[in-house]
């Protein structure tokens, strides 16, 4: 069944039609805001009032864009939302905070502590690149993410944010570089593994 | 000519597989005289590989935690708001029709005395006979009969036909059509069952039984409303449309000139648009579930902007961004 079809059974209450569409589209929608928020619980709670809302709102969902994009629009406007109260709503003491995340992402990955040496480097690679883009700003993040860990293309990702394709060609291309720019700063990221090789 | 500012978009265009041929060779020819750039070339790759290994599966219990949220939600998408809006106007269509009949029966009363009846009389003497007539042509073929001399009151709603076989155009004729009724019992029948699509009522519904004098009628709303949400009557409609052209004119929105306004669609307030709503900290408070969501525009492309507006003031209190 297509997606179209599936919403309109959702419309008049198929839960079953709805399941479906949640199925399709919870991975990516999880990992949207998972990367946006950057911690599992607050992804998982923003994730669900995704979905909920579009539950609700499919009476004035008509189609002018696909569902996944305006779910993408949902999310992603959630979690901007929930970044801006939780800005105003912390004080930010940068050493401490700094100290704390690490902390957590080290209980995140507990088994890779005994991976193979090639694994563990990679492991903590990919911990780096995604503390790295915490340090991003919201726009740049968000449209990295939905191009690189969610696999849309310009085009949607200007469907889903309502700019010009030309706009999120460039936006990407400076988020990319602000990730490198951040992560060279930061230390020894890229140095350690242009030597390795 | 190529410098590092454009290399370095055209890195990223190429990680992404878009780039053009001419453009293809514009970046190799800096990179070939370009250290900086080569390197930059190098990360960009990393990290181009590594971010997609940060997807990560979706948490046991996910999937299942926003089902149950989904089937908590009491009311399902389409048909929430039915039902209230079918009574309101039942109830309403129901007041004029108790008005005429009142004055139907009152001209009755004084034109056999000589005298005429109220504001309502002359109108329905008017129309009665024309009525009466046009009614009992369309109930003689149906299942009406009460084996009355008298000519029977029919009254007849916009859409359905008491006989189900004659179809009359789905405006609201419940006023001019009228009959007379001497000692007539009104007996109204609501509609079976709240249908989400506009169907022509069933004579079965209502039907009159032998020996009564009743009259039962099916009520449909005239129109109905886009996708079955509540919407407010054509007067908030338009006090809602206005009040949100003339907020929008004097907003700093890009799109406001683009905007149509004579185009506007109001359904009430989600929790995404509450979620999602911005507006200053007064109205922040005023800002509920009963409040209307005012789309101005054409929701087609992106000259559109969404107000939120307060139940009972009207007032615009603040906005949900579009993208």
């Amino acid at each position: 069944m297509t997606e179209q079809e599936l919403v309109e059974r959702a419309k008049r209450g198929d839960e079953t039609a709805f399941e479906a569409l949640v199925t399709d589209n919870e991975k990516r929608i999880y990992n949207l805001c998972r990367r946006l928020v950057g911690n599992p619980e607050d992804a998982a709670e923003l994730t669900q009032e995704a979905f909920l809302n579009a539950w609700r709102g499919l009476g004035r969902f008509q189609g002018e864009s696909s569902f996944s994009t305006w779910l993408y629009r949902l999310a992603s406007n959630a979690c901007i939302d929930f970044l801006r109260k939780e800005k105003r709503r912390q004080s930010l003491s940068m050493t401490v905070s700094l100290d704390d995340d690490e902390e957590e992402r080290q209980v995140e990955l507990p088994d890779e502590r005994y991976a193979p040496e090639g694994e563990l480097e990679r492991s903590e690679a990919r911990r780096a690149v995604a503390e790295g883009l915490e340090k991003l700003t919201a726009e740049h993040r968000q449209v990295l993410v939905m191009r690189e860990l969610n696999g849309l293309s310009y085009a949607e990702i200007g469907a889903v944010l309502g700019l010009e394709e030309g706009t999120v060609k460039s936006r990407i291309a400076r988020a990319r570089n602000a990730l490198r720019k951040v992560l060279t700063e930061q230390g020894n990221f890229f140095s350690e593994r242009s030597s390795r090789k | 000519m190529c410098d590092c500012e454009r290399a370095l978009e055209l890195l990223s265009l190429e990680l992404d597989g878009q780039l053009t041929p001419e453009e293809k060779g514009e970046l190799e020819a800096h990179l070939a005289g370009c250290g900086e750039c080569r390197r930059a070339a190098e990360e960009l790759r990393q990290l181009h590989t590594i971010l997609p290994e940060l997807e990560e599966e979706v948490p046991d219990g996910l999937h299942q935690a926003i089902m149950d949220r989904i089937g908590a939600e009491k009311v399902v998408p389409l048909s929430r708001a039915r039902r209230p809006s079918q009574l309101r106007r039942w109830a309403s269509l129901a007041a004029v029709f108790a008005v005429i009949l009142l004055g139907a029966g009152t001209w009755r009363l004084f034109a056999g005395s000589g005298l005429s009846g109220g504001t309502a009389a002359p109108a329905a003497a008017n129309a009665a006979p024309e009525a009466a007539a046009a009614a009992r042509d369309t109930a003689s073929s149906g299942a009406e009969s009460t084996g009355q001399t008298e000519e029977q009151p029919k009254m007849v709603s916009g859409q359905g036909d008491v006989s189900n076989d004659v179809s009359q155009p789905a405006q609201e004729s419940a006023a001019p059509q009228d009959g007379e009724g001497e000692g007539a019992a009104l007996r109204m029948v609501p509609p079976a069952s709240a249908q989400p699509t506009p169907a022509p009522e069933e004579a079965g519904e209502s039907g009159q039984t032998g020996g009564q004098q009743a009259v039962t009628f099916g009520i449909l709303p005239a129109e109905a409303a886009p996708e079955g949400a509540v919407q407010p009557d054509a007067e908030t409609t338009e006090t809602l449309r206005a009040n949100c052209a003339a907020w929008l004119a004097d907003s700093a929105f890009d799109q406001k000139d683009r905007v149509d306004t004579t185009l506007v669609f109001v359904a009430p307030v989600t929790e995404g648009d509450l979620a999602a709503a911005v507006c200053d900290g007064e109205s922040a408070a005023l800002l509920d579930g009963t409040d209307w969501a005012v789309t101005l525009g054409d929701t087609i492309g992106h000259d559109y902007a969404v107000l939120l507006c307060d139940s009972e003031t009207l007032a615009v209190l603040g906005y949900v961004p579009i993208a």
